[in-house]
Protein backbone atom coordinates (compact mmCIF):
# COMPACT_ATOMS: atom_id res chain seq x y z
CA UNK A 1 0.00 0.00 0.00
CA UNK A 2 1.72 3.22 -0.89
CA UNK A 3 2.10 5.97 1.90
CA UNK A 4 0.09 8.91 0.32
CA UNK A 5 -2.79 8.59 -1.94
CA UNK A 6 -2.78 10.14 -4.85
CA UNK A 7 -6.59 11.29 -5.44
CA UNK A 8 -8.50 13.87 -6.49
CA UNK A 9 -9.39 14.36 -3.44
CA UNK A 10 -6.19 15.34 -2.53
CA UNK A 11 -4.89 18.70 -2.59
CA UNK A 12 -0.84 18.51 -1.99
CA UNK A 13 0.77 19.92 0.28
CA UNK A 14 2.26 22.63 -1.82
CA UNK A 15 -1.02 24.20 -2.85
CA UNK A 16 -2.23 23.73 0.31
CA UNK A 17 0.85 26.16 1.88
CA UNK A 18 -0.16 28.19 -0.96
CA UNK A 19 -4.03 28.58 0.02
CA UNK A 20 -2.65 28.91 3.57
CA UNK A 21 0.14 31.58 3.01
CA UNK A 22 -3.13 33.44 1.52
CA UNK A 23 -6.10 31.94 3.96
CA UNK A 24 -3.49 32.79 6.98
CA UNK A 25 -0.74 34.78 6.71
CA UNK A 26 1.52 35.26 9.60
CA UNK A 27 1.69 38.04 11.70
CA UNK A 28 4.32 40.02 10.26
CA UNK A 29 3.64 39.23 6.29
CA UNK A 30 0.04 40.77 7.27
CA UNK A 31 1.49 44.30 7.48
CA UNK A 32 3.92 43.58 4.75
CA UNK A 33 1.62 42.94 2.26
CA UNK A 34 -0.96 44.88 3.54
CA UNK A 35 0.95 47.92 3.76
CA UNK A 36 2.27 47.13 0.31
CA UNK A 37 -1.52 46.95 -1.18
CA UNK A 38 -2.70 49.74 0.82
CA UNK A 39 0.06 52.32 0.03
CA UNK A 40 -0.58 54.34 -3.39
CA UNK A 41 2.43 54.10 -5.68
CA UNK A 42 1.94 57.99 -6.27
CA UNK A 43 0.24 59.82 -3.59
CA UNK A 44 -1.90 62.60 -4.87
CA UNK A 45 -2.66 64.11 -1.64
CA UNK A 46 -6.60 63.02 -1.50
CA UNK A 47 -7.82 61.87 2.30
CA UNK A 48 -6.05 59.11 2.84
CA UNK A 49 -8.01 58.13 5.70
CA UNK A 50 -12.05 57.22 5.96
CA UNK A 51 -14.37 55.32 4.01
CA UNK A 52 -13.50 57.30 0.58
CA UNK A 53 -9.95 56.40 0.47
CA UNK A 54 -10.80 52.76 1.64
CA UNK A 55 -13.39 52.89 -1.15
CA UNK A 56 -10.64 54.88 -3.89
CA UNK A 57 -8.31 51.46 -2.84
CA UNK A 58 -10.80 48.99 -3.60
CA UNK A 59 -11.76 50.17 -6.76
CA UNK A 60 -8.43 50.39 -7.77
CA UNK A 61 -7.40 46.89 -6.84
CA UNK A 62 -11.13 45.20 -8.21
CA UNK A 63 -11.85 47.58 -10.83
CA UNK A 64 -11.54 44.61 -13.96
CA UNK A 65 -13.58 42.26 -11.34
CA UNK A 66 -16.39 44.70 -11.14
CA UNK A 67 -16.56 45.68 -14.66
CA UNK A 68 -16.68 42.16 -15.73
CA UNK A 69 -19.56 41.95 -13.76
CA UNK A 70 -21.87 44.69 -14.66
CA UNK A 71 -21.01 43.70 -17.77
CA UNK A 72 -22.52 40.37 -17.35
CA UNK A 73 -25.36 41.37 -15.70
CA UNK A 74 -26.03 44.21 -18.23
CA UNK A 75 -25.49 41.35 -21.19
CA UNK A 76 -27.83 38.66 -19.38
CA UNK A 77 -30.44 41.62 -18.98
CA UNK A 78 -29.96 42.32 -22.61
CA UNK A 79 -30.67 38.83 -23.65
CA UNK A 80 -33.98 39.22 -22.12
CA UNK A 81 -35.08 42.51 -23.49
CA UNK A 82 -34.56 41.49 -26.91
CA UNK A 83 -36.47 38.04 -26.37
CA UNK A 84 -33.33 36.54 -27.19
CA UNK A 85 -34.24 33.77 -25.19
CA UNK A 86 -37.97 33.57 -23.94
CA UNK A 87 -39.50 34.36 -20.99
CA UNK A 88 -40.23 31.30 -20.07
CA UNK A 89 -37.04 29.68 -20.21
CA UNK A 90 -34.98 32.81 -18.62
CA UNK A 91 -35.74 35.67 -16.40
CA UNK A 92 -33.75 38.92 -16.56
CA UNK A 93 -31.78 39.68 -13.06
CA UNK A 94 -33.58 42.88 -12.59
CA UNK A 95 -36.70 40.22 -12.09
CA UNK A 96 -34.31 37.89 -10.28
CA UNK A 97 -34.02 40.24 -7.61
CA UNK A 98 -37.73 41.21 -7.71
CA UNK A 99 -38.58 37.52 -6.79
CA UNK A 100 -36.03 36.50 -4.42
CA UNK A 101 -37.24 39.85 -2.15
CA UNK A 102 -41.32 38.69 -2.77
CA UNK A 103 -39.94 35.34 -1.73
CA UNK A 104 -38.77 35.77 1.45
CA UNK A 105 -42.35 36.99 2.75
CA UNK A 106 -44.08 34.50 0.48
CA UNK A 107 -44.75 30.64 0.42
CA UNK A 108 -46.01 31.11 -3.40
CA UNK A 109 -45.68 29.36 -5.66
CA UNK A 110 -43.72 26.56 -4.27
CA UNK A 111 -45.19 26.07 -0.87
CA UNK A 112 -42.58 27.67 1.85
CA UNK A 113 -40.37 31.04 2.21
CA UNK A 114 -37.00 31.20 0.62
CA UNK A 115 -35.34 31.26 4.25
CA UNK A 116 -37.51 28.36 4.81
CA UNK A 117 -36.09 26.32 2.43
CA UNK A 118 -32.71 27.71 2.78
CA UNK A 119 -32.90 27.03 6.69
CA UNK A 120 -33.97 23.39 5.92
CA UNK A 121 -31.33 22.52 3.07
CA UNK A 122 -28.69 23.85 5.56
CA UNK A 123 -29.92 21.91 8.26
CA UNK A 124 -29.64 18.99 6.26
CA UNK A 125 -26.22 19.25 4.87
CA UNK A 126 -24.82 20.24 8.54
CA UNK A 127 -26.10 16.97 9.54
CA UNK A 128 -24.46 14.84 6.97
CA UNK A 129 -21.91 16.73 7.19
CA UNK A 130 -21.10 17.08 10.45
CA UNK A 131 -21.68 13.39 10.65
CA UNK A 132 -19.04 12.51 8.04
CA UNK A 133 -16.54 14.94 9.89
CA UNK A 134 -17.02 12.88 13.66
CA UNK A 135 -16.50 9.52 11.78
CA UNK A 136 -14.48 10.31 8.76
CA UNK A 137 -11.52 12.35 10.72
CA UNK A 138 -10.48 10.28 13.41
CA UNK A 139 -11.05 6.69 10.77
CA UNK A 140 -8.73 8.65 8.57
CA UNK A 141 -6.21 9.42 11.16
CA UNK A 142 -6.37 5.95 13.20
CA UNK A 143 -5.78 4.55 9.32
CA UNK A 144 -2.82 6.85 8.71
CA UNK A 145 -1.20 6.34 11.87
CA UNK A 146 -1.45 2.40 12.13
CA UNK A 147 -0.64 0.29 9.47
CA UNK A 148 -2.90 -2.67 10.42
CA UNK A 149 -6.38 -1.14 10.83
CA UNK A 150 -5.23 0.32 7.35
CA UNK A 151 -5.19 -2.62 5.57
CA UNK A 152 -8.49 -4.21 7.11
CA UNK A 153 -10.48 -0.91 6.58
CA UNK A 154 -9.05 0.05 3.13
CA UNK A 155 -10.03 -2.41 0.83
CA UNK A 156 -13.46 -1.90 1.91
CA UNK A 157 -13.32 1.57 1.97
CA UNK A 158 -11.92 1.73 -1.88
CA UNK A 159 -14.68 -0.62 -2.91
CA UNK A 160 -16.91 2.18 -1.77
CA UNK A 161 -15.48 5.00 -2.39
CA UNK A 162 -16.05 5.04 -6.41
CA UNK A 163 -19.45 5.02 -5.72
CA UNK A 164 -21.24 8.50 -6.53
CA UNK A 165 -23.75 8.78 -3.40
CA UNK A 166 -26.61 9.64 -5.92
CA UNK A 167 -26.47 5.75 -6.54
CA UNK A 168 -27.40 5.48 -2.72
CA UNK A 169 -29.94 6.60 -3.02
CA UNK A 170 -32.39 3.89 -3.85
CA UNK A 171 -30.99 1.84 -1.09
CA UNK A 172 -30.40 5.05 1.38
CA UNK A 173 -34.94 4.94 0.83
CA UNK A 174 -35.41 1.68 1.06
CA UNK A 175 -32.98 1.05 4.68
CA UNK A 176 -34.08 4.64 5.86
CA UNK A 177 -37.33 5.39 4.19
CA UNK A 178 -37.98 8.90 3.01
CA UNK A 179 -37.14 11.27 5.87
CA UNK A 180 -34.42 13.09 6.98
CA UNK A 181 -32.67 10.43 7.58
CA UNK A 182 -32.04 9.00 4.08
CA UNK A 183 -31.14 12.78 2.72
CA UNK A 184 -28.49 13.17 5.63
CA UNK A 185 -26.89 9.35 4.91
CA UNK A 186 -26.78 10.64 1.71
CA UNK A 187 -24.83 13.86 1.99
CA UNK A 188 -23.08 11.92 5.18
CA UNK A 189 -21.47 9.43 2.22
CA UNK A 190 -20.88 12.51 -0.02
CA UNK A 191 -19.04 14.09 2.39
CA UNK A 192 -17.31 11.13 4.17
CA UNK A 193 -14.58 10.17 1.59
CA UNK A 194 -12.96 13.84 1.58
CA UNK A 195 -12.31 13.56 5.16
CA UNK A 196 -10.82 10.11 5.47
CA UNK A 197 -8.42 10.76 2.51
CA UNK A 198 -7.52 13.93 3.70
CA UNK A 199 -6.94 13.06 7.26
CA UNK A 200 -4.70 9.90 6.14
CA UNK A 201 -2.49 11.63 4.27
CA UNK A 202 -2.56 14.36 6.55
CA UNK A 203 -1.20 12.46 9.28
CA UNK A 204 1.00 10.44 6.79
CA UNK A 205 3.07 13.84 6.22
CA UNK A 206 4.33 13.80 9.94
CA UNK A 207 7.72 14.89 10.32
CA UNK A 208 9.33 11.50 11.34
CA UNK A 209 12.13 13.60 12.91
CA UNK A 210 9.59 14.69 15.13
CA UNK A 211 8.21 11.57 16.11
CA UNK A 212 12.03 10.99 17.34
CA UNK A 213 12.24 13.72 19.43
CA UNK A 214 8.91 12.47 20.88
CA UNK A 215 10.05 9.00 21.20
CA UNK A 216 13.94 10.08 22.61
CA UNK A 217 11.46 11.68 25.70
CA UNK A 218 9.93 8.19 26.46
CA UNK A 219 6.63 9.71 24.77
CA UNK A 220 4.40 6.51 24.04
CA UNK A 221 3.09 5.60 20.15
CA UNK A 222 -0.20 6.72 21.24
CA UNK A 223 0.98 9.61 22.64
CA UNK A 224 3.03 10.49 19.30
CA UNK A 225 0.26 10.14 17.45
CA UNK A 226 -1.77 12.53 19.93
CA UNK A 227 1.21 15.42 20.30
CA UNK A 228 2.62 14.85 17.21
CA UNK A 229 1.06 13.33 14.45
CA UNK A 230 -2.54 15.29 15.05
CA UNK A 231 -1.01 18.68 14.85
CA UNK A 232 0.80 17.90 12.02
CA UNK A 233 -2.38 16.50 10.17
CA UNK A 234 -4.14 19.56 11.16
CA UNK A 235 -4.00 21.53 7.72
CA UNK A 236 -4.88 18.69 5.70
CA UNK A 237 -8.04 17.94 8.12
CA UNK A 238 -8.65 20.95 7.28
CA UNK A 239 -8.37 20.80 3.62
CA UNK A 240 -10.58 17.41 3.78
CA UNK A 241 -13.32 19.71 6.02
CA UNK A 242 -13.46 22.34 3.28
CA UNK A 243 -13.85 19.42 0.61
CA UNK A 244 -16.49 17.90 2.53
CA UNK A 245 -18.45 20.79 2.94
CA UNK A 246 -18.28 21.16 -1.19
CA UNK A 247 -19.13 17.83 -1.38
CA UNK A 248 -22.36 18.17 1.29
CA UNK A 249 -23.42 21.11 -0.45
CA UNK A 250 -23.61 20.18 -3.93
CA UNK A 251 -25.05 16.95 -3.29
CA UNK A 252 -27.67 18.59 -1.33
CA UNK A 253 -30.09 18.82 -4.99
CA UNK A 254 -29.90 15.11 -5.43
CA UNK A 255 -30.88 14.39 -2.00
CA UNK A 256 -33.85 16.55 -1.95
CA UNK A 257 -34.91 14.19 -4.40
CA UNK A 258 -36.02 12.28 -2.23
CA UNK A 259 -39.77 13.74 -1.87
CA UNK A 260 -38.98 16.80 -0.27
CA UNK A 261 -41.28 19.11 0.77
CA UNK A 262 -38.95 21.66 1.95
CA UNK A 263 -35.86 22.97 0.72
CA UNK A 264 -33.33 24.89 -2.26
CA UNK A 265 -33.39 22.04 -4.04
CA UNK A 266 -36.98 21.00 -4.11
CA UNK A 267 -37.42 24.03 -4.60
CA UNK A 268 -35.73 24.58 -7.84
CA UNK A 269 -37.55 21.14 -8.78
CA UNK A 270 -40.85 23.05 -8.34
CA UNK A 271 -39.79 25.86 -10.25
CA UNK A 272 -38.90 23.50 -13.07
CA UNK A 273 -42.51 21.93 -13.03
CA UNK A 274 -44.28 25.24 -12.65
CA UNK A 275 -42.22 26.18 -15.43
CA UNK A 276 -41.35 28.93 -13.59
CA UNK A 277 -37.39 29.95 -14.46
CA UNK A 278 -37.01 33.05 -11.69
CA UNK A 279 -38.08 30.54 -9.08
CA UNK A 280 -35.07 28.19 -10.61
CA UNK A 281 -32.76 31.02 -11.18
CA UNK A 282 -33.52 32.52 -7.27
CA UNK A 283 -33.15 28.67 -5.87
CA UNK A 284 -29.77 28.28 -7.57
CA UNK A 285 -28.51 31.51 -6.46
CA UNK A 286 -28.94 31.06 -3.04
CA UNK A 287 -27.65 28.12 -3.05
CA UNK A 288 -24.72 29.30 -4.80
CA UNK A 289 -24.10 32.20 -2.64
CA UNK A 290 -25.15 29.95 0.75
CA UNK A 291 -22.07 27.94 -0.55
CA UNK A 292 -19.84 30.68 -0.92
CA UNK A 293 -20.91 31.69 3.18
CA UNK A 294 -20.05 28.26 4.48
CA UNK A 295 -16.69 27.97 2.83
CA UNK A 296 -15.64 31.55 3.60
CA UNK A 297 -16.96 30.89 7.05
CA UNK A 298 -14.95 27.28 7.40
CA UNK A 299 -11.52 28.60 6.06
CA UNK A 300 -11.84 32.04 8.48
CA UNK A 301 -12.41 29.51 11.41
CA UNK A 302 -9.37 27.78 9.82
CA UNK A 303 -7.18 30.16 9.50
CA UNK A 304 -8.18 31.52 12.83
CA UNK A 305 -7.52 27.77 14.44
CA UNK A 306 -4.51 26.97 12.56
CA UNK A 307 -2.86 30.28 12.40
CA UNK A 308 -3.32 31.15 16.05
CA UNK A 309 -1.44 27.52 17.03
CA UNK A 310 1.32 27.75 14.13
CA UNK A 311 0.71 24.81 12.68
CA UNK A 312 1.53 25.82 9.20
CA UNK B 1 33.36 -1.79 29.29
CA UNK B 2 33.61 -1.17 33.10
CA UNK B 3 34.63 2.42 33.01
CA UNK B 4 32.08 3.46 29.80
CA UNK B 5 28.57 5.23 30.40
CA UNK B 6 28.36 4.81 27.16
CA UNK B 7 29.60 1.60 24.90
CA UNK B 8 28.69 -0.76 21.46
CA UNK B 9 29.78 -3.99 20.89
CA UNK B 10 30.12 -5.40 17.51
CA UNK B 11 27.64 -3.00 16.09
CA UNK B 12 26.35 -3.61 12.44
CA UNK B 13 23.50 -1.93 10.98
CA UNK B 14 22.10 -3.08 7.24
CA UNK B 15 18.70 -2.08 5.92
CA UNK B 16 19.08 -4.34 2.59
CA UNK B 17 20.86 -7.59 2.32
CA UNK B 18 21.68 -6.58 -0.81
CA UNK B 19 23.78 -4.02 -0.02
CA UNK B 20 26.87 -3.22 2.17
CA UNK B 21 25.89 -2.82 5.48
CA UNK B 22 25.73 0.75 6.90
CA UNK B 23 27.85 0.36 9.68
CA UNK B 24 30.04 -2.97 10.16
CA UNK B 25 31.22 -4.01 13.32
CA UNK B 26 31.75 -1.09 15.62
CA UNK B 27 33.38 -1.32 18.46
CA UNK B 28 33.62 2.20 20.95
CA UNK B 29 33.46 3.08 24.92
CA UNK B 30 32.71 6.52 25.72
CA UNK B 31 34.04 7.66 29.18
CA UNK B 32 32.24 9.72 31.68
CA UNK B 33 31.86 13.21 30.86
CA UNK B 34 34.09 13.25 27.94
CA UNK B 35 33.50 15.18 24.86
CA UNK B 36 33.58 12.45 22.15
CA UNK B 37 33.64 13.90 18.44
CA UNK B 38 32.33 11.53 15.53
CA UNK B 39 33.81 12.69 12.36
CA UNK B 40 32.58 11.60 9.13
CA UNK B 41 31.85 11.89 5.46
CA UNK B 42 28.18 12.47 4.42
CA UNK B 43 26.37 9.34 4.23
CA UNK B 44 28.77 7.62 6.48
CA UNK B 45 26.30 6.96 8.77
CA UNK B 46 26.50 8.66 11.23
CA UNK B 47 22.70 9.65 11.91
CA UNK B 48 22.45 5.45 12.10
CA UNK B 49 25.41 5.39 14.29
CA UNK B 50 23.56 7.55 16.90
CA UNK B 51 20.31 6.89 16.45
CA UNK B 52 21.44 3.15 17.84
CA UNK B 53 23.32 4.51 20.62
CA UNK B 54 20.21 6.54 21.38
CA UNK B 55 17.49 3.25 20.96
CA UNK B 56 15.76 4.69 18.19
CA UNK B 57 17.50 2.07 15.58
CA UNK B 58 17.86 -1.48 16.67
CA UNK B 59 21.59 -3.13 15.80
CA UNK B 60 21.31 -5.76 13.02
CA UNK B 61 24.03 -7.30 15.19
CA UNK B 62 25.56 -6.22 17.93
CA UNK B 63 24.54 -4.39 20.95
CA UNK B 64 24.74 -1.14 22.91
CA UNK B 65 24.81 -0.81 26.49
CA UNK B 66 24.62 2.43 28.77
CA UNK B 67 26.18 1.47 31.81
CA UNK B 68 25.73 -2.47 32.15
CA UNK B 69 22.55 -2.58 30.61
CA UNK B 70 21.52 -3.31 26.73
CA UNK B 71 19.89 -0.46 25.36
CA UNK B 72 16.45 -1.65 23.79
CA UNK B 73 14.57 1.33 23.05
CA UNK B 74 15.11 5.24 24.17
CA UNK B 75 15.82 6.07 27.66
CA UNK B 76 15.71 9.40 29.81
CA UNK B 77 19.08 9.34 30.26
CA UNK B 78 20.06 9.82 26.84
CA UNK B 79 19.27 12.83 25.30
CA UNK B 80 19.03 13.65 21.70
CA UNK B 81 20.03 17.34 19.55
CA UNK B 82 19.29 16.34 15.75
CA UNK B 83 20.52 17.43 12.94
CA UNK B 84 17.74 19.42 11.76
CA UNK B 85 16.28 21.57 14.18
CA UNK B 86 13.52 19.47 14.94
CA UNK B 87 11.50 21.84 16.76
CA UNK B 88 7.88 21.40 17.26
CA UNK B 89 6.37 24.52 15.18
CA UNK B 90 3.44 24.64 17.16
CA UNK B 91 5.11 25.46 20.58
CA UNK B 92 6.49 28.18 21.47
CA UNK B 93 10.78 28.53 22.40
CA UNK B 94 9.28 27.18 26.19
CA UNK B 95 6.85 24.67 25.26
CA UNK B 96 9.98 23.22 23.25
CA UNK B 97 12.35 23.22 25.86
CA UNK B 98 9.39 22.09 28.72
CA UNK B 99 8.38 19.62 26.46
CA UNK B 100 10.81 16.44 27.49
CA UNK B 101 9.43 17.19 31.26
CA UNK B 102 6.38 17.22 30.55
CA UNK B 103 6.10 13.65 29.38
CA UNK B 104 8.21 12.72 31.91
CA UNK B 105 4.94 14.11 34.15
CA UNK B 106 6.75 17.16 35.69
CA UNK B 107 4.88 19.52 37.56
CA UNK B 108 3.83 22.57 35.64
CA UNK B 109 5.80 25.20 38.10
CA UNK B 110 8.59 22.99 38.10
CA UNK B 111 8.70 22.40 34.00
CA UNK B 112 8.81 25.72 33.46
CA UNK B 113 11.52 26.73 36.39
CA UNK B 114 13.72 24.33 34.45
CA UNK B 115 12.86 25.16 31.20
CA UNK B 116 13.45 28.80 31.99
CA UNK B 117 16.81 28.38 33.40
CA UNK B 118 18.26 26.42 30.02
CA UNK B 119 16.92 29.05 27.89
CA UNK B 120 18.75 31.05 30.75
CA UNK B 121 21.56 29.12 29.88
CA UNK B 122 21.66 28.87 25.98
CA UNK B 123 21.09 32.70 25.69
CA UNK B 124 17.66 32.83 24.73
CA UNK B 125 15.79 34.89 27.74
CA UNK B 126 12.99 36.67 26.23
CA UNK B 127 12.16 34.82 23.43
CA UNK B 128 10.20 32.22 25.63
CA UNK B 129 7.49 33.33 23.57
CA UNK B 130 8.45 32.87 20.44
CA UNK B 131 8.06 30.37 18.00
CA UNK B 132 10.14 28.67 16.23
CA UNK B 133 9.27 29.50 12.80
CA UNK B 134 10.74 33.30 14.00
CA UNK B 135 13.75 32.52 14.90
CA UNK B 136 17.22 32.39 13.39
CA UNK B 137 19.25 29.06 12.94
CA UNK B 138 21.58 29.88 15.56
CA UNK B 139 18.67 30.28 17.90
CA UNK B 140 16.46 27.24 16.68
CA UNK B 141 19.54 24.93 17.91
CA UNK B 142 20.20 27.00 21.00
CA UNK B 143 16.53 25.64 21.75
CA UNK B 144 17.36 22.24 20.51
CA UNK B 145 20.16 22.56 22.84
CA UNK B 146 18.21 23.79 25.59
CA UNK B 147 15.45 20.99 25.18
CA UNK B 148 17.89 18.47 25.78
CA UNK B 149 19.77 19.37 28.78
CA UNK B 150 16.11 20.18 30.28
CA UNK B 151 15.57 16.22 30.88
CA UNK B 152 18.44 16.01 32.80
CA UNK B 153 20.39 13.19 30.63
CA UNK B 154 23.72 11.72 31.57
CA UNK B 155 24.53 11.62 27.84
CA UNK B 156 24.10 14.04 24.99
CA UNK B 157 23.95 13.17 21.61
CA UNK B 158 24.52 15.92 18.95
CA UNK B 159 24.08 14.50 15.63
CA UNK B 160 25.83 17.92 13.31
CA UNK B 161 24.36 20.44 15.38
CA UNK B 162 25.46 23.36 13.95
CA UNK B 163 25.80 21.35 10.22
CA UNK B 164 23.27 24.20 8.59
CA UNK B 165 24.98 27.25 10.47
CA UNK B 166 27.28 30.02 8.62
CA UNK B 167 30.70 30.02 9.27
CA UNK B 168 29.99 32.79 12.01
CA UNK B 169 27.53 31.57 13.53
CA UNK B 170 28.42 28.02 13.46
CA UNK B 171 32.21 29.61 15.66
CA UNK B 172 30.18 31.24 18.37
CA UNK B 173 27.73 28.62 18.94
CA UNK B 174 30.97 25.81 19.12
CA UNK B 175 32.51 28.38 22.05
CA UNK B 176 28.75 28.64 23.94
CA UNK B 177 28.34 24.86 23.73
CA UNK B 178 31.57 24.63 24.98
CA UNK B 179 30.78 26.90 28.37
CA UNK B 180 27.35 25.12 28.49
CA UNK B 181 29.66 21.88 28.86
CA UNK B 182 31.94 23.27 31.29
CA UNK B 183 28.89 24.94 33.51
CA UNK B 184 27.02 21.34 33.75
CA UNK B 185 29.13 18.89 32.12
CA UNK B 186 27.81 15.70 30.68
CA UNK B 187 28.76 12.90 28.23
CA UNK B 188 28.23 14.38 25.10
CA UNK B 189 29.15 12.58 22.01
CA UNK B 190 29.22 15.06 19.05
CA UNK B 191 28.31 13.97 15.40
CA UNK B 192 30.20 16.26 12.79
CA UNK B 193 31.61 16.29 9.05
CA UNK B 194 34.33 19.39 9.76
CA UNK B 195 37.62 18.81 10.73
CA UNK B 196 37.96 21.96 11.78
CA UNK B 197 35.05 21.80 14.51
CA UNK B 198 35.96 18.07 15.69
CA UNK B 199 39.66 19.25 16.65
CA UNK B 200 37.92 22.48 17.91
CA UNK B 201 35.66 20.47 20.44
CA UNK B 202 36.73 17.28 21.04
CA UNK B 203 38.82 15.35 23.91
CA UNK B 204 38.93 12.71 21.53
CA UNK B 205 38.07 12.67 18.05
CA UNK B 206 36.77 9.63 15.84
CA UNK B 207 37.14 9.51 12.26
CA UNK B 208 34.50 7.39 10.62
CA UNK B 209 34.87 5.62 6.87
CA UNK B 210 32.13 5.29 4.79
CA UNK B 211 30.03 2.28 3.78
CA UNK B 212 30.75 0.40 5.47
CA UNK B 213 30.78 2.89 7.93
CA UNK B 214 34.08 1.72 10.49
CA UNK B 215 36.00 3.47 12.70
CA UNK B 216 39.34 4.70 10.76
CA UNK B 217 41.28 6.62 13.18
CA UNK B 218 41.13 7.57 16.86
CA UNK B 219 43.11 10.10 18.43
CA UNK B 220 43.34 12.35 22.22
CA UNK B 221 43.16 15.85 21.62
CA UNK B 222 44.85 17.17 24.57
CA UNK B 223 44.97 20.76 23.67
CA UNK B 224 43.46 22.59 26.60
CA UNK B 225 40.27 24.96 26.19
CA UNK B 226 40.19 27.69 24.64
CA UNK B 227 41.69 26.05 21.54
CA UNK B 228 42.95 28.20 18.62
CA UNK B 229 42.10 27.77 15.14
CA UNK B 230 46.01 29.08 14.53
CA UNK B 231 47.72 27.43 17.29
CA UNK B 232 50.52 24.86 15.68
CA UNK B 233 49.73 21.76 17.58
CA UNK B 234 46.21 22.45 16.52
CA UNK B 235 46.89 22.64 12.77
CA UNK B 236 49.08 19.67 13.16
CA UNK B 237 46.48 17.68 14.01
CA UNK B 238 44.14 18.80 11.33
CA UNK B 239 46.42 18.01 8.88
CA UNK B 240 47.05 14.69 10.56
CA UNK B 241 43.25 13.64 10.47
CA UNK B 242 42.68 15.36 7.07
CA UNK B 243 45.50 13.27 5.69
CA UNK B 244 43.38 10.64 6.64
CA UNK B 245 40.26 11.62 5.03
CA UNK B 246 38.95 12.56 1.40
CA UNK B 247 37.14 15.47 3.67
CA UNK B 248 37.40 18.61 1.85
CA UNK B 249 39.55 21.04 4.74
N1 LIG C 1 15.88 3.66 7.45
C1 LIG C 1 16.76 3.46 6.46
N2 LIG C 1 16.50 2.58 5.47
C2 LIG C 1 17.40 2.35 4.48
N3 LIG C 1 18.56 2.97 4.37
C3 LIG C 1 18.90 3.87 5.32
C4 LIG C 1 18.02 4.15 6.41
N4 LIG C 1 18.60 5.07 7.21
C5 LIG C 1 19.78 5.35 6.63
N5 LIG C 1 19.97 4.63 5.51
C6 LIG C 1 21.16 4.65 4.66
O1 LIG C 1 22.28 4.68 5.45
C7 LIG C 1 23.27 5.52 4.90
C8 LIG C 1 23.84 6.41 5.97
O2 LIG C 1 22.85 7.33 6.35
P1 LIG C 1 23.10 8.39 7.50
O3 LIG C 1 21.92 9.28 7.52
O4 LIG C 1 23.42 7.71 8.77
O5 LIG C 1 24.37 9.16 6.98
P2 LIG C 1 25.06 10.42 7.66
O6 LIG C 1 26.48 10.08 7.85
O7 LIG C 1 24.30 10.84 8.86
O8 LIG C 1 24.94 11.48 6.52
P3 LIG C 1 24.84 13.07 6.65
O9 LIG C 1 26.21 13.58 6.84
O10 LIG C 1 24.26 13.49 5.32
O11 LIG C 1 23.93 13.38 7.79
C9 LIG C 1 22.63 6.28 3.78
O12 LIG C 1 23.18 5.87 2.57
C10 LIG C 1 21.18 5.93 3.85
O13 LIG C 1 20.70 5.70 2.56
MG1 LIG D 1 23.20 12.54 9.37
Amino acid sequence: MSKTDPTSEVVGPEILSQRMGRGSPSPSSIELSTSAQLAPPKDRGGSKSGLLYFFHQFLRREYLSIISLIVFLLAWEGVCYFKIIGPYQLVPPTTVLKVFILKLTQVNPDGAYLWAHALSSLGLALLGFLGAALIGVPLGLFMGWYTRLNLVVRPIFDLIRPIPPIAWIPLAILWLGIGVKAKAYIIFLASFVPCVINSFTGIRLTNPILARVARVHGASDFTVFLKIGLPSAIPMIFNGLRLSLNAAWTTLVAAELVAASQGLGFMIQMGRRLARPDIVIVGMLTIGVLGALLSWGLSKAESHFVSSRRLT
Amino acid sequence: MDDYILSCQDLTVSFKDSEPPVLRGLTLGVRENEFLVILGPGQCGKTVFLNCLAGLQLPTEGAVYYRHNKVVGPGRERGVVFQKYALFPWQTVLGNVAWGLKSQGVSKEKRRAIALKYIQLVGLSGFENAYPQTLSGGMKQRVGLARAYATGPKVLLMDEPFGALDAQTRYAMENELLILWEKEKRTVIFVTNNIEEAVFLGDRVILMSARPGRIKIEREILIPHPRSYTDPTFLALRQEISAETDLAL
